[in-house]
């Protein structure tokens, strides 16, 4: 008697599931822990006004800068060394919880695609021959993680402070900070509005410093805080770094990253 | 005694300590999939054979033989077959159906029962439209004995224990009745789908004569089920596996589905019985119902749709043929990371963000409390002459609200409108409840929404019925009423003040049903029974809220739905044949439906009501047995029909987001499209062999045919159909897609002994004996539209079907012990 009653509990125990239980390995994520045999700025050496495939055996690696959380940076992010930056070109939606600001990232160069637009450094898919770009979107996760890999490393390291007087080319793509800027519009929105059938466009809106160089600050229409007044205090702005053409002029620009960038002084 | 007792201690005790989570309390968009119905499910034991002759031919047959596709008998799309158990009433006002985990339970569970068919008036209940089912689970009612079974499949689950007991323990005049039982296991065909399911129930019963008793019982049905999803055509063919579902993925080498239902809802009923003559019975039962049920979803905030077979993501949608190419060849490979849903990046990407999680696993809880009385009276003039009444109270109280279940890896997330965060016109609107704003969620935790419905509802209902040597007459009326009201414990942002937080108007429906039934025997061997009905019937409170989770809006003018029907039946029954024939008519009106979708032609959130819809369901039933030898019967069931809507519904859609209108005083074309996925011509063919010394055998042909796919009335509106530049587009979006045929062969073998006055019995049974796989089981439209090229020279097509497939062979075996 006994006996039965012990292997008829032993038969329902044994029939315990727990088939719904998710249980998450309390660890941090592992990484890709791989150096770099080049740095952003040798990077940008190969670059000679065209796009390059590289044929070699390239990896670089370097920290997020710039991701597309408030909708200013489309589709890609900005990754950057101690000696430059590069643009990656994921052509992906969301791509900040993929790649978080301030993560090491690895990027195995060979097989990819070296441009420049807007002095920004970009490493894509090779763009077709119709194309008026110099990099193509990876366009899938697929792709990426034949070239990109995440690290778990994070670091969060303050951006350069840098005078309008001091931007070079080389600084593109770089997370810059530029300090006591007055805009000239104050009470202006960071965005451009909206075109008559309503699609939302980049505002440019110029800033001075004590100096009285200029600097244009980007803002695409889709961004977070495109409907946000500027502040009318000086200002501390920081971003990433590009060229852009206004009035028929070539000039810095900068790209906020989201609000936060804003400080007033 | 003892032991059944130490059994369900048991099963509890496994039940608790084994993980089936018992949590503590504390669609919109494309990936919110309707709910995956199972089928009636049959388990061939010793303890569900339905009682012989309880059930006409038809029923009896339909029940089993054709639930390779969704069928749904008669096509009624709605609640039409009426269950009580006891006095108690299973069906559920709030959701509009039945209370399936309770039914499913009690199918399990000592009971007896008894069955009419169709329109038939019942014994105690006036009846529903297609059939009604009274339980009783009073123990003296209850054949004693006990009895074992061990049982094993490979559909849903894999295995199976119950036990059951009943009898008089005392002479004094108690009686008991107790059965346990547990499945477990995951389906054999289907990944991610799993059955963890206990049932117990007690029910003990004293008889002071066998004029007054008193029974009381307690059934409780924990269970624990994954899910499958629907999924579009590609799926299938770059897997191969018609069965394949998007709901799971692997986590540390296991497998996780998205999808669980559970539900635990413990029931209690006492019921008195009094017998003040040998004419007439009272039965005087109270019931009250508390428990939980929730099905589980994730939920992600500016994050990629995590589910594989999103339309984006599919290797269908991508114009770059290379990148294409790529992902069709990972999905051809299988490539779990890709083909399923992928938890490692999930937790991968909540753990990298260092604290916000951007994908939960959320359950969507609804809390329910069911409080029921009612008094049965049965008289019997004579022979010739009774009266049944009926009076039934009921509240019903049901909280509803999203808990966050897992965070996966995650800490936390902020308590908002995930479709909001990206959103430029409301994107600062986005709190829950604006007074908790900026609340940070943990695991365990509500947010979302968190609202109350309550339903008070009373009945009452008298049938009178009339019997002669050749005449049968019946009459049954039914009032009642009904009211019920939202109240919510969230004051959305979009919907301030009273617009989502504390009480919604009181929304009053009077009901009514009645019934006549004539009949006329020619002989004592056959005759002819005539039934009508006409009803108003309440609506759903989900068919009446626009967006119950958020706001407290109703539909403009809700209304009841008329119900009228008529069935003429014929009835034979010779030594070696019986026969029933049945011409069935029924036609409803002014139904009502919501749909909360997202529309792409105003790239809106949007609540879609539709009123003033009408559908007809008219056809011919045929259930015939021949005694072709002495052992030998050959079962035949049929069934034609034309199930259609009857009407074009009004369509009022608004903004989910401002309640302000998109279309008002629109219309769905969908007048004479047919009823989705029922099959409306049915025919089962059935061979059995009642063998000498305990051997049945039965093989079974079933054909299901002239099925479509359920029509989207979006795609059936003017506003859709005048966008087309094409006859192929138009066609597009008006056809409705036809299901193919099925047809399936089954097989059941059982072999009985008997061991003194024990039996012992090995039972078989193989469904699909042919192995189909190309079964589609049910088919829908999704709600969304594809916008292609640009905003000049824009295309559209609506999005393919999705389907769920049937099961190719499964098997059943049990083996019981009868003592």
């Amino acid at each position: 008697m006994r006996v039965r009653y012990y292997l008829i509990l032993f038969l329902m125990l044994s029939g315990g599931c727990g088939y719904d239980k998710l249980e998450i390995d309390p660890g941090p994520n592992a990484g890709d822990r791989t150096l770099p045999n080049m740095r952003m700025a040798d990077l940008r050496g190969y670059y000679r006004g065209e796009p390059l495939t590289l044929n070699r055996n390239i990896v670089v690696a370097g920290y997020v800068t710039a991701t597309d959380r408030s909708g200013n940076f489309y589709r890609t992010f900005l990754l950057e060394d101690e000696s430059g930056a590069v643009e990656i070109m994921a052509g992906l939606y969301d791509l900040h919880n993929i790649y978080h600001l301030n993560q090491r990232i690895v990027v195995r160069a060979e097989g990819l695609t070296l441009g420049c637009e807007r002095g920004v450094l970009q490493l894509g898919l090779a763009a077709s021959e119709n194309s008026s770009y110099e990099t193509d979107y990876f366009g899938h996760r697929l792709v990426m993680e034949r070239y990109v890999y995440r690290d778990s490393i994070f670091c969060v390291s303050d951006p350069r402070v840098v005078p309008i007087s001091e931007l070079t080319e080389d600084l593109c793509g770089s997370l810059l900070k530029i300090e006591n800027l007055v805009a000239d519009e104050p009470g202006e929105y960071w965005g451009g509005g909206h075109s008559p059938d309503g699609t939302p466009l980049t505002g440019y809106r110029c800033f001075r410093d004590s100096a009285g160089d200029s600097i244009y600050v980007e803002t695409s229409g889709y961004a977070n805080f495109a409907g946000r007044l500027i502040p009318e205090d000086v200002l501390s702005l920081t971003g990433i770094l590009l060229q852009g053409s206004r009035e028929g002029k070539v000039c810095y620009m900068l790209k906020l990253r989201d609000e936060k960038d804003v400080e007033s002084n | 005694m003892r032991f059944i007792v130490f059994l369900m201690l048991c099963l509890v005790v496994s039940n608790e300590a084994l993980g089936q989570p018992m949590t503590s309390d504390g669609e919109y968009g494309e990936a919110f999939n309707r709910e995956y119905m199972p089928p009636i499910e049959f388990d061939p034991s010793l303890f569900e054979m339905p009682l012989e002759g309880a059930y006409d031919i038809f029923s009896r047959t339909a029940a089993y033989e054709f639930s390779a596709v969704r069928y749904l008998r008669r096509g009624y799309d709605f609640a039409s077959e009426a269950y009580a158990v006891n006095g108690m009433d299973l069906f559920e006002p709030l959701s509009g159906r039945v209370n399936y985990s309770v039914l499913s339970a009690l199918r399990r569970v000592n009971r007896s029962e008894r069955y009419s068919s169709g329109m038939a008036i019942g014994d105690v209940m006036l009846g529903g439209l297609c059939g009604t089912t009274h339980y009783s689970l009073a123990p003296s009612q209850v054949k004693a004995g006990n009895s074992v079974a061990l049982f094993s499949s490979d559909r849903r689950y894999r295995w199976g224990l119950k036990a059951s007991s009943a009898g008089e323990f005392s002479r004094k005049g108690w009686y008991y009745s107790l059965s346990v039982g547990r499945r477990w296991g995951r389906d054999g065909h289907i990944r991610g789908v799993f059955t963890d399911e206990t049932t117990g129930m007690v029910a003990v019963e004293r008889r002071w004569n066998p004029r007054h008793s008193l029974s009381m019982v307690g059934l409780v049905a924990p269970a624990s089920q994954g899910l499958r999803s629907a999924a579009v055509q590609e799926c299938f063919e770059l897997t191969g596996d018609r069965l394949y579902n998007p709901s799971w993925g692997y986590y540390d080498g296991k497998e996780f589905n998205s999808r669980v239902r559970k539900n635990v809802q413990p029931l209690v009923l006492l019921f008195y019985r009094w017998e003040p003559s040998d004419r007439t019975q009272f039965e005087m039962s109270m019931s009250l119902l508390a428990g939980r049920s929730s099905y589980s979803g994730l939920s992600w905030f500016e994050a990629q749709n995590p589910y594989p077979d999103y339309y984006r993501v599919m290797p269908g949608f991508y114009t770059d043929p290379e990148i294409g190419a790529l992902v069709r060849e990972r999905w051809l490979v299988g490539d779990s990371r890709y083909t399923q849903m992928n938890w490692e990046e999930m937790v991968y990407q909540n753990k990298a963000a260092r604290g916000p999680a951007t994908y939960v696993l959320e359950d969507r809880v609804e809390r329910k409390r069911n409080w029921q009385w009612g008094v049965e009276m049965v008289h019997h003039f004579n022979d010739r002459l009774s009266l049944g009444a009926t009076l039934r109270l009921r509240r019903d109280h049901t909280l509803n609200f999203k808990e966050a279940a897992d965070l996966l890896g995650g800490e936390w997330f902020e308590d908002v409108d995930q479709y909001l965060i990206d959103d430029e016109f409301y994107g600062d609107r986005r709190m829950n409840n604006v007074r908790t704003p900026g609340r940070r969620v943990t695991q365990g935790e509500r947010f979302g929404y968190c609202y109350d419905m309550y339903l008070s509802r009373y009945d009452l209902s008298a049938q009178l019925i009339c019997r002669n040597d050749r005449f049968r007459y019946g009459i049954g009326v039914e009032m009642a009423s009904e009211r019920f009201y939202r109240s919510g414990h969230y004051e959305k942002e979009l919907f301030p003040d009273e617009a989502s937080f504390g009480d919604s108007r009181r929304l009053d429906f009077p009901e009514y049903r009645v019934k006549f039934a004539a009949g006329y025997s020619f002989s004592p061997r056959h005759g002819v029974d005539l039934t009508v009905m006409a009803a108003e019937q309440a609506p759903a409170v989900d068919r009446v809220f626009l967006s119950p989770m958020y706001n407290n809006y109703t539909v403009n003018d809700p209304t009841t739905m008329g119900v009228m029907g008529a069935e003429l039946s014929y009835r034979l029954s010779l030594p070696n044949l019986r026969l029933k024939m049945t011409g069935f008519y029924t036609r409803t009106r002014r139904e009502t439906d919501v749909y909360r979708y997202y529309d792409d032609l105003t790239s809106l959130f949007c609540d879609m009501s539709l009123s003033g819809m009408d559908k007809l369901f008219y056809g011919i039933e045929l259930g015939a047995e021949i005694r072709l030898a002495s052992r030998l019967y050959l079962t035949m069931a049929a069934s034609a029909g034309e199930y259609v809507y009857d009407s074009n519904p009004l369509v009022q859609i608004v903004t989910d987001a401002e309640h302000s209108d998109v279309v008002t005083d629109g219309r769905s074309l969908l007048s004479g499209y047919r009823i989705g996925n029922t099959p409306q011509r049915v025919a089962c063919a059935q061979l059995q062999y009642d063998g000498a010394r305990g051997w049945l055998a039965t093989l079974s042909l079933s054909w299901m045919g002239d099925r479509a796919v359920t029509p989207n009335p979006l795609r059936r509106m003017p506003r859709v159909l005048t966008m087309c530049t094409s006859p192929e587009m138009f066609a597009a979006f008006a056809d409705q897609e036809s299901l193919p045929d099925a047809f399936t062969v089954g097989l059941f073998v059982l072999k009985s002994f008997r061991i003194g006055s024990h039996s012992f019995t090995c039972m078989a049974s193989l469904s699909n004996l042919l192995g189909r796989s190309d079964i589609v089981y049910s088919a829908y439209e999704p709600m969304r539209i594809l916008k292609t090229g640009t905003v000049t020279n824009r295309s559209y097509q609506p999005f393919v079907s999705r389907y769920q497939y049937a099961y190719a062979r499964t098997y059943y075996v049990s083996v019981g012990y009868k003592f």
